[in-house]
């Protein structure tokens, strides 16, 4: 549906944000996992329409993304990473507006499309308040719903969970399951959780790269027997990451726990059930490594 | 913590480009200012690195830079809140004062730092080795210093306090601007306010930045003290500086936050509903669809809603209040002070309602244009809402369209609402003539069209910009570009955007031309706007990093067919009117640059100045037939001439200068040995020099005391439309025109000669020469209009159009129409001078019969206000002036009104045609003020004899023959109609105007006797000092020599009189003290400084004071540059009480115990008693003094 092709992206200060970036996202939700800095929210914008790219092609739907902007622009949606709004207007007159803007002319419709987005990301009691006054969790909801205006065929959203607590994350992880199956959805995130939970198809990226691609469980299922872990002091760390591909390493108890990758158990390692994390943080591993 | 607060803040700002960006401009700007020659604003003859000159730059320059503060000062006390680091600061154990006034001197001291770099621009400007010597004086450090110390620093220190405590109690640099905005304007406006000799302390007092301080301290100063007098802190500029230094320190205590810690602002609660609304949680509308689809052709809508919300966004801000309250403000003040001659005020005719509304609101629609574009077009990326905005399917041209929209809505409703503004001040006063579509017609096709156009052109750079700043500067710098295109031969319309040719609106003659050049400069400039307009929306900058080069990349897609066909099509429109234009100003008429007229008149002196003592055959006859065609601007003149050789010599050849606009003009002169033509069309005589001047050659020369016929023909044509100088003598209603417009001149022309200094010097011409020597009795015989001009017969028959008069000089002696157009006969029956005008237009006629001189005033049919008032002066004028200088040489006198192209009043024989803009509409209900209307009818009548009979010879003093005993006849005439106050005020007035006129003199300030046709001493000082002569010597003596004077010089040309001639008749018989007054008046600059230093009344009895006054008084004479010698003084000079403040005083009588007391230069005592306890002491009440400065006068008791 979404087939991205040898995109490139260097920017005046010399960073290069997108690096031969080639990806295939069929209809359903796709996870981007990155670290921070990785080229994801270039690559979001690029899709979105905002940004340009050097070399490379975007095709959605046998729609040239980088030569037919307009084109694109009805069918999309999209959740920047952070945003802004303009001061002292309502929740329900700027939502209105975005509507008129996407090309919801019918008052009626406007209406149902309006007060349905604002009751299902739990503004609606709030619509009558300038957005500009929002919560930072608040604002963000309302990203999303202005995402949604529309139907789009192909959504995009930049981090959309940042902010939220665990209850608005599980309606919007709800929300994103019932709106997927007929449409693109892309999910940036360096949030883990976020993917495994939600997408069949993901992608790391890291340094403009995409450094894996596939469905989640496989990718576990092909890390079986690869991760082992064990509980050590903070100053044996150092020496450990020294000998051992030390993957990640997390806190537990006043302990570290550390993972590491390897075909063979190290000595006084023992086994640990692989997911999502050890998944990424094996991948970027090897990347820095290979660097 | 202050210290390091002072150190953090110089520090951080070293670091940003600002810093280097605006020191250089401050650098760069003073520099080019002081090194570019072209550029004076210390006036002419002063030097630009005297004193005075560098003192008011850097005042000047302390204005400018009030966007340093903004920059610096405005920023550090918002950069917490606009950075987001409140939270991180403010968490931290502060010290509120040392915090507050640490970050607020070290940015006050980065401000100090970027404008030493103004006295030092200036200084190295001087230093240049292009600069003219000429303008340039000894190059003092102290001159440059001085001013930084007490200008700039105080100045500075002010503007940064306010700066800073606006933008800590507002957050927003938004506040702060328009702090400077509103402080501009207001500074512009109170200008006007502070016009009146009474509130010029108050303005230079309360000028933040000095600039009116030191133009007060130096207002009467010669070119000599502007050079060498350093300014000295004293006076009103210590108090003004002690002022602005207390303001400062009062303003940072106060509202600096300096005792309290600094905290976050407070979140405002949201207004209407207070918290969530609970009960819509029961309704939720979680069953609504929310899967509807946007359509895709939508596009009208989009546009509709987004210029809805671009206009709301626009209008329901405080700025635009802001803008409102700052536009009425302007035209309330505009409207409000008088702009007619003495301050007397004038109908508010619709035309120049339309000129408030557009002087005032010009300033602030650029305001509007310049920081709404970078408002609105920066508007999503500023709220942080441009990715969202941007991914949405709504086409680029929307938003250029809407947002275009919307700030044109903004200049559209500042106009409609000055328009309701003016109507309403008009109704007010009791004018009901509203001229509506005047009112439309002026406002937005010649103004409103053109800012609509420059919205564009903002929005474009905008567009092209990286950032607001960057487009908001690039708009000003084309604003400012705007000074530089006349210089760089630039100066034709076609090269300045949105231009055309400024319409100049007359109630005789209508829009006239301006129409047909504002549709095709408008058409031009629409085509090319909307060229700019597609590129500007194909360039729509969407998402934060596109940069320009991709979006051009993009350009095809974004405008799509239908806008490549839109942008070929404004561009053809564009080539097309251009051509058009090009074609008629370029081919059908010349369009001359300044600087290539400049060229023209430099070589037209090179070629023939040396000929121009040449003996000249004078015309002494003229019967001229003479056609007007107004609809088509064209007249066909042809004249029967009679030529005399008055000379000694045998005249070979003569210099002709061939009218303009002319197509063909044809000369031809009969010997015995048969015709001589000569003709611009022939191609042998063809060959013209500079400013279309041919020599007559003659075939056989012309002998002294020979008389030949000759005739002169001309056929003057409009053809199509000009760029400048357009022909405003021949109109569709209202012509006039001089016969030296009309007809061929003969000789050298003085009046050609190039005057302003430095162009001369440019092309290697001598400094200028205004006069012959008052004693050269060779230019006795010329009279003031040159060599072979004198007095002539004249006859003449005018034809127009069936519905228009058309006058001459002369009497009327019959009138018939033929083939539908009208025709008078017009003949003379005494010498005229050789100087005539043709009028024609549809009049309406006064007439009156006063003994057995018929008055005719013709006058517009909307202009009849003021008739009986000119008729009246008319009168008065007759008798006046038969009895005292002799009788009037004419059985008519008529007053004829011409449009308001030209705004003077000039005097023909029996005939004085008038500008619609002199008398007809003033406003002569305050009985207070000055009449203008009486006083210049009577000045223009008293030409009658002052000129229309007793010409002055061709030398220095000849305009003090005319003109001053011209405007001391009128006040004459005025006092006996309107007594003593009446003429206190003109005096008050004029002397005002010649003092400081004086100042601006552009080569050497004259003697009164040796007047080189200087308007502020013939006109200004000539009729105070007049008037002093009449004090002292009596009217009487004085008309009496008057009438000698005229009785001998009568229409006399061999000689002509000089001033030496007339100050002759008043020594005669006068007392060696009268002598001595009249020598310090004709021959020097005699100036007196007398002030009343204290009063003091004591109550000796019952209605008896005694009155103590001690007086201070010194006399002068200067020399033509101004440097004063002081002189012994000892005269006596009236003293008068008042009850009244004397700038407030009802009628003459205000001034009581009027008495004349024998003043000596130094101190004098004065003692008297009076009846009535006084409040006012007045030294020379009835302006008899030229006094340097008349202000201190008086004084209370």
């Amino acid at each position: 549906m979404l087939s991205i092709s040898n995109l490139e992206k260097t920017y005046e200060n010399g960073v290069k944000a997108l690096d031969d970036v080639t990806l295939n996202i069929p209809k359903g939700l796709f996870g981007l996992l990155g670290p921070n800095g990785a080229g994801k929210s270039s690559l979001m914008r690029t899709i979105a329409t905002l940004q340009s790219a050097d070399a490379g092609s975007i095709v959605f739907d046998q729609l040239d993304v980088l030569n037919q902007p307009n084109e694109l622009r009805s069918r999309l949606g999209y959740l920047p990473q952070s945003f802004g709004v303009y001061p002292r207007i309502s929740a329900i007159d700027l939502l209105d507006h975005l509507a008129i803007l996407k090309g919801i002319v019918n008052r009626g419709e406007r209406r149902e499309v309006v007060n349905g987005l604002l009751a299902r990301t739990n503004l609606y009691q709030h619509r009558k308040l300038a957005v500009s006054g929002f919560s930072g969790g608040m604002k963000q909801r309302f990203g999303i719903a202005q995402a949604l205006i529309g139907d789009p065929d192909l959504l995009i959203v930049d981090e959309p969970t940042a902010g939220l607590d665990p209850e608005e994350r599980n309606r919007f992880h709800n929300l994103l399951i019932e709106l997927g199956e007929n449409k693109v959805i892309i999910l940036s995130t360096h949030i883990v959780d976020d993917v495994s939970e939600l997408c069949p198809k993901m992608a790391i990226l890291a340094s403009g790269k995409i450094l894996l691609e596939g469905n989640p469980i496989s990718l576990i299922t092909s890390l079986n027997n690869n991760i082992w872990q064990k509980t050590v002091a903070a100053d044996e760390l150092l020496e450990l990451q020294n000998e051992l591909a030390v993957i990640s390493t997390r806190l537990m108890a006043g302990k570290t726990m550390v993972h590491v990758l390897s075909e063979s158990a190290p000595e006084g390692f023992q086994s640990t059930l692989v997911d999502l994390e050890d998944v990424y943080f094996s991948t970027l591993y090897n990347h820095r490594s290979a660097a | 913590m202050f210290f390091q607060m002072i150190r953090f803040e110089v520090r951080y700002f070293i670091r940003q480009p600002s810093f280097y960006i605006t020191a250089a401009v401050f650098l760069i700007l003073p520099f080019l200012m002081m090194s570019v020659n072209r550029i004076n604003l210390a006036g002419n003859n002063a030097h630009k690195n005297g004193a005075y000159s560098v003192a008011m730059m850097t005042a000047f320059f302390g204005a400018f830079a009030l966007f340093l503060v903004i920059n610096f000062v405005a920023n550090t006390a918002i950069r917490n809140a606009s950075t987001k680091m409140e939270e991180l600061i403010y968490c931290k154990p502060l010290q509120p004062a040392a915090y507050q006034l640490g970050r607020f001197l070290g940015a006050y001291f980065v401000v100090l730092a970027v404008f030493c770099m103004v006295p030092f621009g200036f200084f190295l400007g001087a230093l240049m080795t292009w600069i003219n010597p000429d303008l340039f004086g000894e190059n003092k450090v102290s001159s440059y210093l001085l001013p930084y110390t007490y200008l700039a620093i105080p100045t500075l220190f002010a503007l940064s306090c306010c700066a800073y405590a606006l933008a800590l109690k507002f957050r927003s640099m938004m506040a702060v601007n328009l702090f400077a905005i509103g402080l501009f304007i207001a500074y512009d406006l109170s200008e006007s306010l502070f016009v009146a000799p009474g509130y010029r302390f108050i303005a230079a007092l309360m000028d933040p930045f000095g600039v009116r301080t030191i133009t007060e301290m130096g207002r009467y100063w010669s070119m000599f003290e502007k050079n060498t007098s350093l300014i000295v802190l004293d006076g009103v500029l210590l108090q003004n500086r002690l002022l602005w230094l207390g303001i400062g320190v009062v303003v940072i205590g106060l509202f600096g936050n300096l005792n309290r810690v600094p905290a976050l602002a407070r979140v405002k609660r949201q207004k209407g509903k207070s918290g969530p609304d609970e009960k819509a949680i029961e309704r939720l509308p979680l069953e609504s669809v929310i899967s509807y689809k946007g359509q895709v052709r939508v596009g009208w809508q989009q546009l509709l809603a987004r210029t809805r919300f671009e206009i709301q966004q626009v209008i329901f801000t405080p700025s635009f209040l802001i803008l409102l309250i700052m536009a009425t403000t302007l035209m309330i003040v505009m409207l409000t002070i008088p702009e007619g001659m003495f301050g007397t005020a004038i109908w508010p005719l619709t035309q120049s309602m339309v000129r408030v509304i557009q002087s005032a609101l010009n300033i602030v629609v650029m305001i509007i244009i310049a920081f709404y574009s970078a408002e609105v077009v920066w508007r999503e990326r500023e709220a942080g809402m441009g990715d969202v905005i941007d991914s949405l399917p709504v086409h680029n041209l929307h938003f250029w369209l809407s947002k275009l929209f919307a700030v044109w809505a903004v200049v559209i409703l500042l106009v409609c609402y000055g328009m309701v503004l003016t109507i309403g001040f008009q109704l007010a006063s009791g004018f009901a003539d509203i001229d509506l579509r005047q009112y439309l017609v002026s406002l937005f096709y010649f103004s409103v069209l053109p800012w609509c156009l420059l919205t564009v052109l903002a929005f474009l750079l905008q567009v092209l910009s990286s950032n607001k700043y960057m487009g908001m500067s690039l708009f000003v710098l084309f604003i400012l570009s705007s000074f530089a295109m006349e210089p760089l031969g630039l100066g034709h319309n076609m090269f300045r955007f949105a231009r055309a040719p400024q319409l100049i609106y007359s109630d005789m003659n209508g829009f006239g031309w301006f129409l047909t050049t504002q549709f095709w400069y408008m058409l031009y400039w629409t085509g090319l706007t909307v060229a700019m307009a597609i590129t500007g929306y194909g360039l729509w900058q969407r998402g934060p990093q596109q940069r320009l080069r991709q979006r051009i990349s993009m350009l095809r897609y974004q405008i799509g067919i239908w806008g490549r066909r839109a942008l070929l099509g404004s561009l053809s429109i564009f080539v097309l009117s251009g051509g058009n234009i090009y074609y008629n100003t370029m081919v059908l008429n010349n369009y001359t640059s300044p600087s290539a007229r400049y060229d023209d008149q430099a070589n037209y002196e090179k070629s023939y100045a040396s000929y121009a003592d040449n003996p000249l055959p004078s015309i002494t006859q003229i019967k001229a037939t003479v056609d007007i065609y107004p609809e088509t601007r064209s007249i066909v003149a042809v004249a029967e001439i009679l030529l005399v050789n008055r000379s000694t010599k045998v005249i070979e050849k003569f210099l002709v200068g061939m009218p303009e606009h002319s197509r063909v003009s044809r000369v031809s002169i009969t010997s015995k040995a048969g015709s001589q033509v000569m003709d611009t069309l022939d191609p042998v005589t063809r060959s013209a020099g500079p400013l279309r001047s041919y020599w007559f050659v003659f075939t056989e020369p012309m002998a002294p005391g020979e008389s030949r016929k000759g005739t002169i023909e001309v056929r003057r044509e409009n053809h199509g439309f000009v760029d400048s100088d357009a022909d405003v003598n021949v109109v569709r209603n209202g012509t006039f025109i001089n016969n030296a417009e009309l007809f061929p001149v003969f000789g050298y022309q003085p009046g050609n000669l190039l005057a302003d200094r430095n162009e001369r010097r440019k092309r290697g011409l001598p400094p200028p020469m205004r006069a012959h020597k008052l004693e050269d009795s060779r230019y006795y015989n010329q009279s003031i209009f040159g060599e072979g001009v004198g007095f002539i017969d004249f006859e003449t028959t005018i034809s127009t159009t069936k519905d228009q008069i058309a006058i001459a000089p002369g009497y009327l002696q019959e009138q018939w129409v033929e083939d539908s157009r009208a025709y008078f006969h017009y003949k003379m029956d005494a010498p005229i001078a050789n100087y005539y005008a043709f009028l024609s237009a549809e009049f309406e006629v006064a007439k009156e019969e006063y003994k057995g001189v018929k008055i005719e005033v013709f006058h517009h049919a909307s202009h009849g206000i003021n008739m009986q008032r000119m008729v009246e002066s008319i009168k008065a004028s007759l008798d006046y002036y038969s009895e005292s200088y002799g009788p009037y040489q004419h059985r008519q006198a008529r007053i004829i009104e011409f449009p308001g192209y030209r705004s003077f009043a000039q005097s023909f024989a029996n005939t004085i045609p008038f500008s619609e803009r002199i008398g007809f509409f003033s406003d002569l209900r305050d009985t207070g003020a000055v009449d203008p209307v009486y006083f210049v009818t009577a000045h223009e009548m008293a030409h009658q004899w002052w000129g229309g009979q007793v010409d002055g010879a061709n030398v220095q003093g000849n305009t003090l023959l005319s003109e001053s005993l011209a405007h001391y006849s009128a006040l004459r005439v005025s006092e006996n109609k309107y007594g003593k106050l009446h003429s206190r005020k003109i005096l008050s007035f004029e002397l005002d105007r010649y003092l400081r006129e004086r100042t601006e003199e552009l080569v050497a300030e004259m003697p009164w006797m040796k007047v080189e046709n200087q308007a502020y001493i013939h006109y200004r000082k000539g009729v105070v000092v007049m008037n002093s002569i009449r004090e002292v010597i009596g009217e009487a003596r004085l008309n009496a020599v008057l009438k000698d004077y005229v009785e001998e010089f009568k229409f006399k040309e061999t000689p002509y009189p000089t001033t030496l001639d007339l100050k002759a008749r008043l020594d005669e018989g006068a007392t060696e003290s009268e002598k001595a007054f009249l020598k310090s008046i004709f021959e020097q600059i005699t100036l007196y400084d007398i002030k009343v230093l204290s009063v003091d009344s004591i109550e000796v009895g019952t209605d008896e004071f005694e009155v103590t006054l001690v007086i201070e008084a010194e006399r002068f004479i200067a020399d033509g540059y101004g440097e004063e010698t002081k002189l012994a003084m000892d005269e006596f000079i009236e003293v008068g009480l008042s009850v009244l403040d004397p700038e407030q005083l009802v009628s003459s009588s205000d001034i009581y115990h009027l008495d004349r007391f024998r003043i000596k230069s130094g101190l004098n005592t004065l003692n008297f008693t009076v009846a009535e306890n006084p409040k006012y002491a007045v030294l020379d009440p009835f302006v008899k003094l030229v006094d340097r400065e008349p202000a201190d006068n008086y004084l209370e008791f």
